[in-house]
């Protein structure tokens, strides 16, 4: 039978209910706009009814629990397409910067100084012995080489804020990662207490969302409730309570810039730089190591490939006071650098001993065994020769090229050399046909002076010669897939970054739709708890009413 | 399906920034009047613009060379009609002389002025355009032809290039109009008709006389020469003329803004923008709280 008191208490319950209910409401349109926030919602559960008579007799209502809404579907493609989207908006916003430096349609660059060059030239067959012909000519030279080295700098500073920007990624990794363990230990400890940990989970969902953004994860939750999140496919950097730092290590024998470092055990961090598939990091390590690198040997075979070509005629020809056998741009240094290597063989920078049969492709030497080695041309796939016996310090013929290796390699170690390799960073007019505009061989031969134009009208002539791409393209078509290179990479990085967004912002709203706070229903749940609390507060004036009727019996 | 008030103002954001980055695009065109202005607009396009380029740049060196060339030949063909006057001159003199009524007297006037016709005929045979002679080989800083009348320089033809893969001379070299091999040493004719004049020697004046008369098909031939180069000339600078407004037609269609279209376009975009603003405004303008008392 129900007593009357047990109705006061059935009415406490409701209004309990009520208010806990309210409170989570607030709780939500408090956090209507917090990133990550999931709607929570009260669970509620009618009391476990007492046996009676007339039968079960209901004991009001308890808040079961308050409940996160959220699709784990949907939350898991955030992530992967976060990665994405970080990778391709890395690289979009560095190489719509890049693309400017190839700018001909609103500027003045590397195409119209190459223009004018030729031009030039033109000019000086017009005239051999004009003196304005040859200031002229020395001054688009100028500007040439000028805008050449410039380009070339953009190019490196691009690459130099894509490495600062790797760094930065790297301890964003490491600040996320720590706070992802930190709040995997506050979790487990409250889910352990049979506690929802409803916050502190939206806290760490929004983490791994950013942390994703910066670099690929893998996530894996333990029984716990505790996430270990692997970076690379393989590394972890968040195992329960414990994280492993990234560190960044500066590659000071090769080319100066940030490697990522994984440091697990004690010792040398072990490099994954490779192993890094997404997110801005890859990004950013594209730009730095891909896309701009390509630019720049491109770069860098164009300014080869000038002084080749320019250099072999202009020797040949004769200056206004006589001179011959001079260059018109600064001759070439082959560049010669080590791989890495366990031997301590060194190789030396190369000289141009043919310059005729000058190759502008890279070459690698790679040693089979301790004595012998083989030579490649990595830009065509040729093995140029095998087999061949090294002695410290001898001569290694190849590509119109002479290097040397001295110390002791090992087998496997390997070696690069390049003519072209950073030719566009010191890409000038040689210093005697600067100083003195003479020295310019117009002339063919020096008993036909002044008015042998041969040689001018013979570099003149060469611009729109096929010298460049094994003879399929100009200098100016050679650069003009420069611009085309530099315009599509730019395109296909921007048009991925707005594909991914689209999809990103999609699955945002999908994730609204079960996550996200609709003020317009919780102000109507509000007003659906605010009655019934009413109505539970009207119940217990009811009961004193009854009890009032009671006592007021005589 | 549940729509959030953030997910709204999402959705919206996300609309205008796409309408105002339309926006921002089409303004840029019609700012600067082109429709690449990256690479990336169009990369393939960019790159064609920058080869139409430089055949323009070309075209406009060519014709420069052609001037050079163009005006070298017409001063030559004008001197060189100069010079056929001066020799006809110097033979009517020779037939005014070579006759009984003439005397020695006449004879020494005459050859006063046989003399000056040959210094002006050597001051022709030494013309030069802009510090170059013009009837030089390739030594043409220093006058081919010396007080004598000795051809100093050498045959050689400058050559420069007048269309792609043309080349066409810009001298003509003195010894083969003054003196050629096998042909009259003009010079030394003239010199001969005023030794012969001096020395009274009638024979001596009929023989020049004939000298000079044959030296004329020399100066014609020059003419000849430099009015078909003229001609020449002519013809590259018109067909690089041609080639210069197809190229500029085409590089105008390649990069250059339809100026109506593009400004249709804008007024379509900043509509929307505008109908997209609108919208937004009222979308927030109620909610159920106004309802609710």
């Amino acid at each position: 039978m129900a007593s009357i008191f047990g109705i006061m208490d059935v009415a406490k319950t409701g209004l309990f209910a009520s208010q806990v209910a309210i409170q989570t409401i607030g709780q939500n349109i408090a956090n209507a706009s917090t990133p990550g926030y999931s709607r929570q919602v009260v669970r509620m559960e009618a009391q476990t009814p007492i046996d009676s008579s007339p039968g079960m007799i209901g004991r009001g209502v308890k808040a079961a629990s308050i409940e996160r809404q959220y699709n784990t579907f949907v939350e898991d493609e955030l992530v992967k397409e976060e990665q994405t989207f970080g990778q391709m908006s890395a690289s979009a916003d560095s190489l719509t910067r890049v693309e400017n430096f190839f700018n001909e349609s609103t500027s003045k660059g590397i195409g119209t100084a190459l223009d004018d060059l030729f031009n030039a030239f033109h000019d000086l067959a017009n005239k051999p012995a004009g003196p304005a012909e040859r200031t002229n000519l020395l001054a688009k030279a100028d500007t040439l080489t000028m805008t050449v080295r410039q380009t070339y700098g953009d190019l490196e500073s691009t690459r130099q804020s894509a490495d600062a920007d790797v760094s930065r990624c790297i301890s964003e990794i490491n600040t996320k990662a720590t706070a992802i363990a930190q709040l995997n230990v506050e979790i487990s400890r409250a889910e352990a207490s049979h506690q929802n940990a409803n916050d502190l989970r939206d806290q760490r969902g929004q983490l791994l969302r950013d942390l994703a953004g910066q670099v690929d994860i893998t996530t894996y939750e333990n029984e716990i409730g505790q996430v270990d999140v692997l970076i690379g496919g393989s590394k972890p950097i968040v195992q329960g309570a414990e994280t492993i730092q990234l560190t960044a290590e500066r590659n000071m024998a090769g080319d100066g810039m940030v490697q990522v470092g994984y440091k697990n055990t004690s010792g040398q961090p072990e490099i994954i730089t490779d192993k890094i598939r997404s997110g801005r990091l890859k990004g950013f390590l594209d730009v730095r190591d891909n896309a701009v690198p390509k630019l720049e040997a491109q770069l860098d075979q164009l300014a080869t490939g000038l002084t080749k070509d320019m250099n072999l005629l202009h020797s040949a020809g004769t200056g206004l006071d006589g001179s011959t056998g001079l260059n018109f741009f600064k001759p070439t240094v082959p560049a010669g650098w080590t791989g890495e290597n366990t031997g301590n063989g060194m190789i030396s920078s190369g000289t141009v001993t043919d310059l005729s049969a000058l190759s502008l492709d890279k070459f690698e030497i790679t040693f089979t065994a301790a004595n012998t080695f083989d030579i490649k041309d990595t830009d065509t796939g040729a093995v140029v020769s095998a087999g061949n016996a090294f002695t410290s310090g001898g001569n290694i013929d190849f590509g119109g090229m002479r290097y040397t290796i001295t110390g002791t390699p090992n087998a496997g170690d390997k070696f690069y050399a390049s003519a072209s390799k950073g030719a566009a960073k010191v890409f000038a007019v040689a210093d005697e046909v600067k100083a003195d505009n003479k020295k310019i061989a117009a002339a063919s031969d020096p008993a036909l002076l002044p008015g042998d134009n041969r040689n001018a009208a013979a570099m003149a002539a060469i611009g729109d010669q096929m010298t460049m791409s094994d003879g399929t393209a100009t200098f100016k078509t050679f650069y003009e897939s420069i611009i085309d290179g530099a315009g599509v990479e730019s395109q296909r990085a921007t048009s991925q970054r707005n594909f991914h967004e689209s999809l990103l912002k999609g699955l945002e709203t999908r994730r609204d739709e079960v996550s996200g706070v609709s003020l317009d229903e919780e102000v109507t749940s509000m007003t659906q708890y605010q009655r019934s609390y009413q109505a539970s507060a009207r119940i217990i004036s009811v009961v004193d009413e009854m009890l009032q009727t009671l006592l007021s019996l005589k | 399906m549940r729509i959030t008030e953030s997910g709204m103002h999402r959705t919206v954001l996300d609309g205008l920034y796409r309408r105002v980055n339309e926006l921002l695009k089409t303004q840029e065109q019609i700012t600067t009047g082109k429709k690449i202005n990256n690479p990336s607009d169009d990369p393939a396009g960019a790159a064609k613009i920058s080869a139409l380029k430089t055949v323009l740049s070309r075209s406009d060196q060519y014709t420069r060379n052609i001037s050079a060339g163009s005006m070298n030949m017409m001063t030559a063909d004008s001197v060189l009609l100069d010079a056929h006057n001066l020799l006809e001159r110097a033979k009517e003199l020779a037939i005014g002389q070579a006759g009984g009524t003439s005397t020695a007297q006449t004879r020494a006037m005459a050859a006063e002025e046989v003399g000056t016709l040959t210094n002006q005929l050597l001051q022709v045979a030494n013309t030069s355009v802009g510090g170059i002679y013009i009837f030089a080989g390739y030594k043409n800083n220093t006058a081919p032809f010396d007080a004598s009348g000795n051809y100093v320089s050498d045959s050689n033809k400058i050559n420069i290039e007048i269309e792609p893969g043309t080349f066409s001379q810009i001298n003509l070299p003195g010894d083969q109009i003054f003196n050629p091999a096998g042909g009259v040493d003009v010079f030394k004719a003239l010199s001969d008709l005023k030794t012969a004049m001096v020395g009274d020697d009638t024979a001596g004046i009929k023989t020049a006389m004939d000298q000079i008369t044959t030296s004329f098909d020399q100066v014609e031939g020059g003419q000849a020469i430099a009015g078909s180069l003229i001609n020449q000339f002519d013809t590259s600078k018109a067909r690089i003329e041609d080639k210069v407004i197809t190229y500029k037609q085409l590089l105008s269609g390649e990069e250059d803004l339809d100026l109506a279209d593009a400004i249709g376009t804008l007024n379509v975009q900043d509509a929307a923008l505008t109908a997209a603003r609108e919208v937004t405004a009222r979308l927030f303008k109620s909610s159920i709280l106004d309802f609710l008392k």
